[in-house]
């Protein structure tokens, strides 16, 4: 299955074929098409005719194909799904801009006997819409009957003039995949959703709430996710798109449903996925601390709820648990969501946690991939994954398999020793300018705070309908310098702008009209159409890389990176090349590593990048030196004085035998 | 005596006269400005607000505009070269940085702590950025405020209840009176009636 076709209509014999020619035509030319017998998303529709179908995509009449050759019953049918689309479109507020089906229907529906299409080519171009306007309307029925609902008020404007408005006001239908996530059944308990940031799948997960919540009326659901701000931001979100998804019934918070991060605190036994546990259960609360993982936290509360129940006191803790950003879960929280949930899990997660997690595609294959970053737009991403996995240095930070690249929505081709890495251009960004200049190096290091106000100037002048809310800043580097920098250039922006700023590491959420300023922890699941990323020091350490290529994928329109000059080891130049070929080309031409470089690489990154983090790898050289662990903060204070939060083994050995001599050990 | 001096830009006012009513309000007011005392305004001289540090055997911050001067005290040691801070710490020798203040502010400010001031509520998160902030809010909340204002007050005035010049001593209903003055204080009257290395005042 590609992602490009969704089908939802019984196949059989009279129309296999055609079936099948546009399967064919839609993965051959990469155009989204649906061939469906009824409108997605609400069951109370159904009709009494079964042998036809409805044929949708963007550039195409809306076409109703009977294969039965009844007249009289098809009729009835196409009729009637006009008359459901038309409520459809005056429950989601679309009967004010789009007008009744009788006002549309001559523009973009076309209706037919199979027997009289020749062969699919030729019916596709007889039904091709030509004008921009027709498109438009299109894409909006189109909308209404996949239950990919879009804001009219956000896409209702006729023809926007900055591009900034064309990005904002582009209508966003769901691709097969995203389809299917959202409507389909199946039979396993845990089903997950796997895809790159910006593949959607925060955005999914709501549709699947909604359904989920509007379907079975008595259940109960868990919305969670590791990160507390983006837990606020989306239990923000839910009520926002109930409404806008006309859901009728009320939120039941803290009843029916909870969306909270995932540990939560004592005081409050809702303010947490493992809180709320614990009080269901009666376990044991475990506060945090660094000193006990997550993982062991939730081992433990298994053991217990098995202890204290069996099979016939039982009770279920939630019908179902959604959880986002799942590949910052330990699997023992996976475990454990699925010991008290009575129905689902569903897991949406990146498809990897970091761009050097090893062997990406062979861990647990997902049920839905997202192949397609809607976020961003593909030369943004390509860069940032170059960036990312030191593609245009050497040696290379990173390297992945052929497979791997296509799991990650590349198509790859060889010529020789060079590999030619291109992505799918996007719906969203078709009316932009493809020579469209998505990402802009600017290398300052000496006022970085009147840089910032003269790019949000010049953002200002070439976008008239700009908002503070527009514009994200976020600050790449772990040390503490990027704290007073931060405060350097709040002042800047509130005094020369007169503008607002929200610290996101300081409020914890976001806040509407201010420009976001943001350290690398506290921007999960944000985007922006301009985002400004600054950072004093390139370093080859991978949990920084994995940040650069992050950050610098949270636009959709530009992203600026302010970096210190000769940052690229040597390759500065080939960075430059190289984003030229992206930009100019819509491709990276990266010469393949040999085997031993590649072995080389793995070797180095798989020494580099454990998961550990800087008390575990301090308490590990601590005990290595056999230095009692009651002495750990002074070394912890000491080294994060000296900004060695990200240092390794053997710097942070040498580091311990060095304090060790001038510290008064009791 | 060491007197360090910030001239203040209108957003940075705004932020500072908020009126203190509670520890809270102190401690968030206290933050900000030990902020804008480590930062170097890029312009002086723009606005008709001044913030001053004075270190002497009081350590005090005073907010200066043109209708009142507000003081309070700034239970930290600082270290400095000319007008710059290069070192600011508490009394444990935890450093205020910014990373610091961002950390503490982000407590102070959270909607659990506002609503529901105590230590239960935070600290069960993974979150080093947090820790910090604990540690330091833990011995700044035992700090004195020592909050004065001396103000002249057109709109408020009131005979002798409200006088036009007077001395707002202390934040809370409970615990505020005033004393009136004869004429408005300027800063350097002010510092001087609250150093306690300078001859004290008498009322008389």
């Amino acid at each position: 299955m590609t992602s490009y076709f969704f089908l939802q209509a019984d196949q059989n014999h009279s129309n296999n074929q055609f079936i099948t020619d546009i399967r064919n035509f839609s993965d051959n030319n990469k155009v989204q098409f649906y061939l469906i017998n009824k409108p997605l998303g609400d069951e109370k529709y159904s009709y009494g005719y079964s042998n036809a179908l409805i044929l949708l995509s963007s550039d195409y009449k809306i076409s109703f194909i009977d294969f039965d050759e009844n007249e009289e019953g098809f009729e009835d049918y196409y009729e009637d799904v006009l008359e459901d689309i038309g409520s459809i479109s005056d429950k989601y507020l679309y009967k004010n801009v789009i007008g009744r089906p009788r006002r549309w229907r001559d523009k973009v529906v076309n209706i037919c006997s199979y027997s009289t299409i020749q062969n699919v080519n030729s019916f596709l171009e007889s039904i091709k819409l030509d004008s921009p306007q027709d498109r438009k309307l299109n894409e909006l029925i189109i909308s209404l009957f996949t239950g990919s609902i879009n804001d009219i008020e956000r896409v209702k404007a006729e023809i926007p003039e900055t591009l900034l408005d064309k990005v904002k006001q582009k209508i966003q239908l769901f691709d097969g995949d995203q389809t299917r996530f959202v409507y389909e059944q199946t039979n396993d308990k845990i089903i997950r959703i796997q895809g790159l940031s910006g593949t959607g799948k925060t955005e999914l997960l709501l549709h699947k709430l909604k359904e989920l919540y509007t379907t079975n009326k008595e259940s109960r659901i868990f919305f969670t996710c590791h990160n507390k701000i983006l837990a606020h931001n989306i239990r923000n979100r839910i009520p926002e798109f109930f409404n806008f998804m006309k859901v009728e019934q009320q939120i039941e918070w803290e009843k029916r449903l909870w969306c909270r991060n995932a540990w939560g605190s004592l005081k409050d036994s809702d303010s947490g996925a493992y809180r709320y546990i614990c009080s269901v259960y009666g376990l044991t609360f475990r506060r945090f601390t660094y000193s006990v993982p997550f993982s062991e936290v939730c081992r433990l509360a298994i053991d217990e709820i098995n202890s204290k129940f069996n099979a016939l006191n039982f009770i279920y803790a939630f019908d179902y648990i959604l959880i986002d950003e799942s590949q910052d879960f330990p699997e023992e929280f996976i475990a454990l969501a699925k010991l008290v949930t009575k129905e689902n899990i569903y897991l949406a997660g990146d498809i990897f946690q970091s761009i050097f997690d090893k062997e990406i595609s062979s861990s647990i294959e997902p049920d839905y991939l997202l192949g397609k970053c809607y976020r961003t737009d593909p030369k943004t991403l390509m860069f940032a994954h170059a960036l990312g996995m030191g593609l245009f240095e050497n040696p290379k930070l990173r390297w992945l398999e052929e497979k791997e690249w296509i799991d990650c929505g590349y198509e790859v081709e060889k010529d020789n020793n060079k590999v030619i890495l291109s992505r799918q251009p996007l719906k969203r960004f078709e009316d932009m300018d493809p020579d469209f200049e998505s990402i802009r190096l600017i290398s300052e290091q000496s006022n970085i705070p009147k840089k910032v106000v003269d790019i949000i100037e010049e953002l200002k002048a070439e976008n008239n309908t700009i908002t503070p809310s527009d514009i994200g800043i976020i600050l790449l580097d772990s040390s503490k310098s990027i704290y007073q920098l931060a405060d350097q250039i709040e002042v800047n922006i509130r005094h020369f702008l007169r503008c607002n700023v929200n610290k996101a590491y300081e409020t914890k959420t976001k806040i509407p009209n201010s420009i976001l300023i943001s350290n690398r922890n506290n921007v999960k699941g944000l985007e922006f159409p301009f985002v400004i990323c600054i950072t004093k020091n390139v370093t080859r350490n991978p949990s920084y890389r994995n940040s650069l290529y992050t950050m610098i994928s949270r636009s959709f329109i530009r992203t600026y990176l302010i970096y210190p000059e000769d940052s690229f080891f040597g390759f500065e130049q080939q960075v430059h090349d190289g984003l030229k070929e992206i930009i100019d080309n819509k491709r990276m031409i990266i010469n393949e590593p040999s085997p031993e470089e590649k072995e080389n690489i793995n070797t180095t990154f798989e020494y580099e990048y454990k998961k550990i983090s800087h008390y575990d790898l301090m308490s590990k050289v601590l005990k290595l030196m056999r230095i009692d662990l009651k002495h750990i903060d002074k070394y912890l204070a000491i080294s994060q004085e000296m900004e060695m939060i990200e240092a390794d083994e053997e710097t942070l050995i040498n580091f311990v035998k060095d304090t060790t001599k001038y510290l008064k050990l009791k | 005596m060491k007197v360090l001096k910030r001239n203040l830009y209108d957003f940075q006012a705004t932020e500072l006269l908020i009126p203190i009513r509670s520890k809270h309000q102190y401690l968030i007011s206290l933050l900000k400005t030990s902020r804008i005392l480590l930062l170097n305004n890029l312009e002086e001289g723009l606005s008709h607000f001044n913030l001053y540090l004075v270190i002497d055997k009081m350590r005090r911050i005073f907010i200066e505009t043109p209708t009142k001067i507000v003081s309070f005290s700034f239970p930290l040691h600082i270290e400095s070269i000319d007008n710059e801070i290069t070192k600011m710490y508490t009394s444990l020798e935890q450093d205020l940085d910014n990373m610091a203040i961002s950390s503490t502010l982000s407590i102070l400010q959270s909607d659990s702590f506002t609503s529901n001031p105590s230590f239960l509520n935070i600290g069960s998160e993974e979150n080093n950025e947090t820790a910090i902030g604990i540690n330091i809010l833990n011995e700044l909340l035992l700090s004195e405020p020592a909050y004065v204002r001396f103000d002249h007050d057109e709109t408020l005035q009131n005979g002798n209840i409200h006088p036009l010049d007077h001395i707002d001593v202390n934040y809370s209903s409970y615990g505020t009176f005033k004393i009136g003055c004869d004429d408005l204080y300027t800063y350097s009257k002010i510092q001087d009636f609250l150093n306690t290395r300078t001859n004290c005042k008498y009322l008389t």
